[in-house]
Formats: structure tokens, C-alpha cells, sequence
């Protein structure tokens, strides 16, 4: 069966293809950034949690406390910076991406419930603490596994809808139940993200520890230095895992963005270099050069990231590209709303580091 | 007709939907109404010189941040991905008119989670008149992300003006926007009493819990003032035809209409008992039996505004199987298979017809019915039935049997459609 034909048509878009592209590109750099603190956050507090107690040596790991009160907010705002990017995604590829998630429907419909074991966990940790005591490593261990397993049908939904051969599966398999293992990135892929959090996990903990050192602390370089270690050497592997994932990508896709689309390839040298910049600073203890080159490797990669799947769905999105009908007095809205909605998280947040004052009653 | 249908049996029927989108209203109008008691409670702790209350409000944030931020977050995620794999087709059209509404709710819900978590963490950290502002600005976003969700959430049931214009605002500022917006405003202040007298009334000291336990009541109740006029306000501007379909005594909505009605005088009594003088351990257990009757009160809520657009998702525009109104006279004449994109079988013959019919089962019949399931039952509700009478029912589908679509297919679908759902299914 010719794939394209289940292809569904697409519906009429509100604003130009490039907003919303820009937009997609924006949000998910942001949600991406903060997923990976996530994760990464909770896999360093469970082996820190795993360390402390196999009974080694505190030796500034011992981060797991430091990171129990984050981690429920940075849930929080990754869900939060989930959803525009989410959105415009089914504003721009709707038509792959709701059938990508009818063939993985039982998995796709888990998701809320898995976060919300996991954020619940998370909460557990926090509040009770010290309660907890040997039990922590095991309600830290289930949130991160639930937080793996959200990001793995994530990349599935992802890959499924870029590669609308595998579709017509779903004439033998219709309960929802598609994983793409067929496709040989679904492990490198997903093995990316896995490593990035472990790397920025590492870069959230050395930042911590910065912050720490400037307030005195003595403990705080140390933190500092072992997360920025932690971080140069995730990356490293992810050069490896980065390779192995090029590698598998089918021939005509790795052909189209390595050889034809030379945007695609300068954005890809340039995250190579802002990557092999950030480990340079991190082994030389600089934290917020560090975090820039790191936070500027993530968004070129995202951008190389949509060539790819632009490269996958050429040959479909060419024949399905929607119409456009504007709606400016919407948008107008939506901008007015976002610069007033920031002004008044700066202001909140300028409300909350105003130095601690008792209640008047 | 345009993706494919997720093949779900027990399930099915639409229970998937009704079970996450009633668990997640129940606390989502708690987000917008408690937000105005958490912080209006707080400003009467500063203007009584109370401490004990401020403790008390200190106690209710944690509880409020723990139901909303996680479960009433995550289940409105919930929403959206169980309809999108439900019904993408209409999720699409929600999506693309409506996306800079959603964006804009989510700016709005940005800034309800900042101020949630600084007011919380800030608690007797923050001078009073800061703290209250925070406390404010959060109920000023809650309510706002409510007013957007409202407007798309009624578009379902009176797209108005949209289906000639197919504008935003159209769409969005439609028939039932207003009476829905003050019903859903008015029905979260009651709530944030219900949700508030399961906390007050574990309060130690009898005389404060007493004193909150009042206080919770009050907000229960004051509101149903304007509650049921809001109610009676929608009840004029949704259309003809699904008041014919609410009024309707042979569907199960119409069951589900009076439980309604039942319930707004039991849920009133039940608050205003509450304020009676009680040992702390009964007014604990009364206070979930409250939580239990208003859960039913707005499911049964819900549920009546849902059923009142069928057969359709999008009133006038999409049918609930997700054909849309426009094209079911060509898919009558050319057969749904062959408009389909998602099917194997394009027309039916002898040799493909049970493989036909349960490709037409899965597009027109399982968007509404389960295969021994929860809800509308297709075994249960065809039992002994001959394939006359099934036709029959076939052809009142649209008409006497208003709640459903139009029969959709052509003379042989029809055929194949009887024969799977007598013989195929019940083997």
C-alpha cells in the first residue's frame, strides 16, 4: 500500500508556515532544555541517592537533598514549556502526528498518567524526606523510570510520524500498540536524549554548586567541579551516541541534510563546535560559558533536528502543505498576552527575591 | 474520515474520555475558585489578626498545589491526548482555529503556575500586602485561562456565526459563551467551599473549625444564588435540537438531566447541614460525602452537555463520528469506504463483506459504542435482534433516533455493516 495515500489532508493554517516554524523551533529548544534538567536532575539524585547508600564517601555528591525541593518545579515548568511546542507542532504536521498517535494510542494515552506518578513522586521525595529514609532510592528510582518512559514514547510518536512507511502497519496491528523498532534510530535517538539529560543534569548540579561557592559555601566548588565533570563526559558519549545515530538514519536522509541542504549541514558544524567549546569549558571549571554553549549546542541541534524530519517528510509535505487565512486580531492577542503575561512574571519573581519579611497581623 | 480509528472495545464508547475530562473539571474549577479562597481567606486571617487562619491558608495551599499543579494539570494534558487519538479529526479544527486562544491560555497558565509556587514558597516569608497581590494575580490568571477554555468549550456545542464566517472571534465569543463562563465561574467558587471544608474540618481547635467550617459553607452555598440563574440562561441559548435531545425520556441523558436537578437541592442541604455543630470525625467523613455528591453534580453536568451535541462534535459541523455535515451526501453516494482514506476494503463484495463491516463498524459506530463495555454497549443494545430491525434502526439514525448520525454508507455497506454487527462481533 502507497503510504501516502493514508496521508491525511491538512487543515487550514492561521498564520504564515515560518511563524509557527519559528515558534516550534523556539519552544521546544526551551522545553528541551528543561526536560533534560529534569531527567537529569532525578538521575543524579538517584545515583547520588544510590551512592550514599552503597556507604561510599559523601565527597560532595550527596546532592540528592538539594535536588528533592527542584525537581517538583522544574516538572512543573517542563510540562508547562511542553505544551507550545506540542501545539505547534500539531499546528504544522497535525496530519502525521495525530496518526503517529492513533497507531501508538495505548502508549500516547499513558503519558499523563506516567508524569503524574512521576511528579507525585517527586513530591513524596521532597515533603517526606527524612521519612523516607531507605525507601527514597526506590520512590526517586520509579519517578525517573517513569520519566524514561515518557521520553521514549515521545521519540516513538516522533518517529512513527516521520516515517509514514511503517503506517500502513496498522491495518494488522489497529489496537494502538505500534513501538517503531523497525527503524534503526528508535535507540540512538532516544539514547540522545537519555545522555544530553545525564550532561545537563550534570551542568544543573555544577551551576548549583556555583551558586553555592558564591555564597560561601565551601562545599560549593566541588559540587561545581564534579557536575561540570559529569557533564564533559556525558557529552563526550553523546559525540558517540550523536555518530551511531547519523549513522542508522536512512540513506537518502542522511544524503539530503549532509549534502544538499547546506544550511542544515552549517548548523550542524556549528553545534559541533559550540559542543567541543562547552566541554572545553567545563574542564576548565567555567559554569556559564559552560551553560551558553550548552544552551546554544541544544537549539542549533533542534534546528538540525527539523531538517532531518524535514528531510524524512519531503517528498509527503510537499503535496499536503495547508492553506493559509489569517487571523491577525488573534495573534495580536496572543502577543499582547505574552508580553504582558512576562511582565508580570518579572514582576512576581522580582516580589519573591525581595529579601524575607514576616507576615503583619 | 480522514485518519485512522484506534480499535478499542471495552473502553470504547467514549468512557475514556468522560472518565479523564470529569476528573480533570472537578479539579480544574477548583484551580480558578480555590485561588480566590486561598487568598480572600488570607486577607480576613490579616483583617481578624488571626494567626490560626493564616496557618489554616498555609495548610490549604499545600493541599491546592498538590491537586492542581499536579493532577489538575496533568488530566487537562490528559484531555488532549485522549482526544486526539479519539478524534483527531475534530482536535484538528479545535487546534487550527483556535491555536493563538490556546497560546494565549498558555501564557495565562505560566503565570498561574509562577504565582502558585511563589505564593506558596513565600508563605510567611513575604511581607502580607506582596503576598496578597501574588495571591491575587493568581486568581486573576486562573480565571482568565478559564474564559478561554470557555470559549472554545462551548464553540462545541454553538459554533453560532462560525459555520457562515469561520472566524476566531465568532467561533470563540459564541451563543453559549456567556451563560457557560458564569455558570463555570460560579459553580468554582462553590467548590472551593466543598474542597476547603476537607481541610477545615481537620483543624484541631472546635472552636476555629467550626468557625471555618461555616465559613466553608458560605461559599458552598452563596453561590448557587447566581449559579442557578446562569443555569437556566444556558439552558435558553443552546440550540432546538439539543434541547429535543436532553428532553428526550428514552436516552440515557434524560436520567442524567434530572439526577442534575436532583442533586442542586441535595448538594445545597447536605452544605448547609454541614454548618451544624459536629464532632470532628463526622464532619471529616460529611465532608467526603460533599466531595462525592459535587463530583456527581458536575459530571452529571458535563455529561448532559456533552450528550446534548450529539450526534455531533462540533455542532451543525461535525458529526460525532467525525464526518463532516457537508460531505455526508457524497459519502452516501459513494460509499464511506471508498471516501475513507484509513480502509483496505474500498466497496464492499461478497468475498470481503465481514472485513467490510468491521471497517465500517470501526468508522461510524465505535467513536460512540463499546463492544462489551461500559457505555452504549453494541452486543447489549442489538441483542436478539434481527437484521430488519437493525436496518431499521439504520435508516432512523439522524431522524427519530436524533442522538445519531446519519446512516453514512450506501446500500451495500449498509448490508455489511447488519451482517458484522450481528454475526462477526458476537462470535
Amino acid at each position: 500500500m502507497d503510504p501516502g495515500r493514508l496521508i491525511p489532508y491538512p487543515d487550514i493554517l492561521p498564520a504564515p508556515w515560518g511563524l509557527f516554524y519559528i515558534l516550534l523551533v523556539i519552544t521546544f529548544t526551551l522545553h528541551l532544555i528543561l526536560a533534560n534538567v529534569m531527567l537529569g536532575g532525578g538521575i543524579v539524585a538517584l545515583a547520588s541517592e544510590w551512592l550514599k547508600r552503597r556507604g561510599e564517601k559523601d565527597n560532595g555528591l550527596n546532592v540528592h537533598k538539594e535536588i528533592a525541593p527542584k525537581l517538583p518545579m522544574t516538572i512543573a515548568l517542563t510540562v508547562n514549556l511542553g505544551i507550545p511546542p506540542l501545539l505547534f507542532l500539531q499546528i504544522l504536521y497535525g496530519n502525521f502526528i495525530y496518526v503517529s498517535t492513533v497507531l501508538m494510542a495505548v502508549y500516547w494515552l499513558s503519558i499523563f498518567v506516567l508524569i503524574i506518578l512521576a511528579y507525585y513522586g517527586a513530591y513524596l521525595y521532597n515533603l517526606k524526606y527524612d521519612r523516607l529514609g531507605a525507601s527514597r532510592v526506590w520512590v526517586m528510582g520509579i519517578s525517573v523510570l517513569m520519566l524514561l518512559a515518557v521520553g521514549f514514547f515521545f521519540t516513538n510518536s516522533l518517529l512513527i510520524m516521520t516515517d509514514p512507511k511503517v503506517w500502513p502497519s496498522y491495518f494488522d496491528r489497529p489496537g494502538g500498540t505500534l513501538i517503531h523498532f523497525g527503524e534503526p534510530t528508535l535507540i540512538p535517538r532516544y539514547l540522545h536524549f537519555v545522555i544530553s539529560s545525564v550532561a545537563v543534569g550534570g551542568l544543573a548540579m555544577g551551576l548549583l554548586g556555583w551558586w553555592r561557592r558564591r555564597n560561601g559555601d565551601l562545599e560549593g566548588g566541588e559540587r561545581l567541579s564534579r557536575g561540570l565533570r559529569l557533564y564533559a563526559g556525558a557529552t563526550l558519549v553523546q559525540f558517540l551516541v550523536g555518530a551511531l545515530y547519523l549513522g542508522t538514519l536512512p540513506n537518502q536522509v542522511l544524503a539530503r541534510v549532509a549534502f544538499e541542504d547546506t544550511v542544515a549541514m552549517a548548523v550542524f558544524v556549528i553545534s559541533i563546535a559550540t559542543a567541543l567549546s562547552s566541554i572545553l569549558y567545563s574542564m576548565s571549571d567555567k559554569p556559564w560559558h559552560t551553560a551558553v554553549c550548552a544552551v546554544a549546542t541544544i537549539f542549533f541541534m533542534v534546528l538540525f533536528r527539523y531538517a532531518v524530519q524535514n528531510a524524512y517528510l519531503e517528498s509527503y509535505l510537499s503535496v499536503s502543505r495547508p492553506e493559509v487565512v489569517m487571523q491577525l486580531g488573534p495573534m495580536g492577542l496572543f502577543i499582547a498576552a505574552l508580553i504582558a503575561g512576562t511582565a508580570v512574571v518579572v514582576y512576581l519573581l522580582k516580589l519573591a527575591l525581595r529579601p524575607g519579611k514576616e507576615p503583619q497581623l | 474520515m480522514n485518519y485512522p480509528v484506534w480499535e478499542i472495545t471495552t473502553f470504547g464508547g467514549g468512557v475514556l474520555v468522560a472518565v479523564i475530562a470529569t476528573l480533570h473539571v472537578f479539579v480544574a474549577h477548583f484551580a480558578v475558585g480555590g485561588g480566590l479562597f486561598l487568598v480572600l481567606t488570607e486577607m480576613k486571617a490579616y483583617r481578624e489578626k488571626d494567626k490560626r487562619i493564616l496557618d489554616y491558608v498555609h495548610g490549604h495551599t499545600k493541599f491546592f498545589l498538590l491537586i492542581t499543579m499536579v493532577f489538575g494539570a496533568l488530566t487537562g494534558f490528559g484531555i488532549w491526548l485522549v482526544i486526539s487519538i479519539l478524534s483527531p479529526a475534530a482536535t484538528s479544527i479545535l487546534i487550527h482555529t483556535f491555536v493563538f486562544g490556546w497560546a494565549t491560555e498558555w501564557v495565562f497558565f505560566v503565570v498561574e503556575i509562577a504565582s502558585l509556587l511563589i505564593y506558596y514558597y513565600t508563605f510567611n516569608r513575604m511581607d502580607s500586602r506582596n503576598h496578597v497581590i501574588v495571591g491575587w494575580i493568581y486568581f486573576i490568571f486562573a480565571w482568565l485561562s478559564l474564559f478561554v477554555i470557555d470559549g472554545i468549550v462551548s464553540f462545541m456545542l454553538t459554533p453560532g456565526r462560525w459555520l457562515e464566517t469561520k472566524s476566531f472571534w465568532d467561533g470563540f465569543f459564541n451563543p453559549s459563551f456567556g451563560p457557560s463562563l458564569f455558570f463555570r465561574t460560579f459553580i468554582a467558587l462553590s467548590l472551593a467551599g466543598i474542597y476547603g471544608l476537607i481541610t477545615s474540618t481537620r483543624i484541631q481547635d472546635d472552636t476555629l473549625r467550626q468557625r471555618m467550617v461555616r465559613y466553608c459553607v458560605l461559599w458552598l452555598v452563596a453561590p448557587f444564588v447566581l449559579l442557578l440563574p446562569s443555569a437556566w440562561w444556558y439552558l435558553q441559548v443552546i440550540p432546538p435540537e439539543a434541547k429535543a435531545v436532553i428532553s428526550d425520556p428514552t436516552l440515557t441523558v434524560y436520567s442524567v438531566g434530572k439526577a442534575f436537578l436532583v442533586l442542586t437541592p441535595i448538594l445545597l442541604l447536605a452544605g448547609l447541614f454541614m454548618a451544624l455543630r459536629m464532632p470532628k470525625s463526622l464532619q471529616q467523613g460529611f465532608s467526603f460525602v460533599l466531595m462525592v455528591l459535587a463530583f456527581l453534580y458536575l459530571g452529571s453536568f458535563e455529561m448532559v452537555r456533552e450528550s446534548a451535541r450529539r450526534p455531533y462534535i462540533i455542532h451543525g459541523y461535525m458529526y460525532s463520528n467525525s464526518i463532516l455535515k457537508s460531505s455526508l451526501p457524497e459519502f452516501q453516494k459513494q460509499g464511506v469506504l471508498k471516501s475513507a482514506r484509513w480502509t483496505r476494503n474500498k466497496t464492499v463484495t461478497p468475498a470481503n463483506q465481514a472485513e467490510a463491516g468491521k471497517e465500517l463498524f470501526k468508522l461510524l459506530c465505535i467513536s460512540c459504542h463499546s463492544v462489551g463495555g461500559f457505555r452504549n454497549d453494541m452486543l447489549e443494545r442489538t441483542d436478539g435482534m434481527t437484521a430488519a430491525q437493525f436496518e431499521a434502526i439504520l435508516e432512523e439514525m439522524g431522524d427519530e433516533r436524533r442522538q445519531m448520525p446519519p446512516f453514512a454508507g450506501n446500500q451495500q455497506e449498509r448490508q455489511a455493516l447488519t451482517k458484522y454487527v450481528l454475526e462477526a462481533l458476537r462470535k
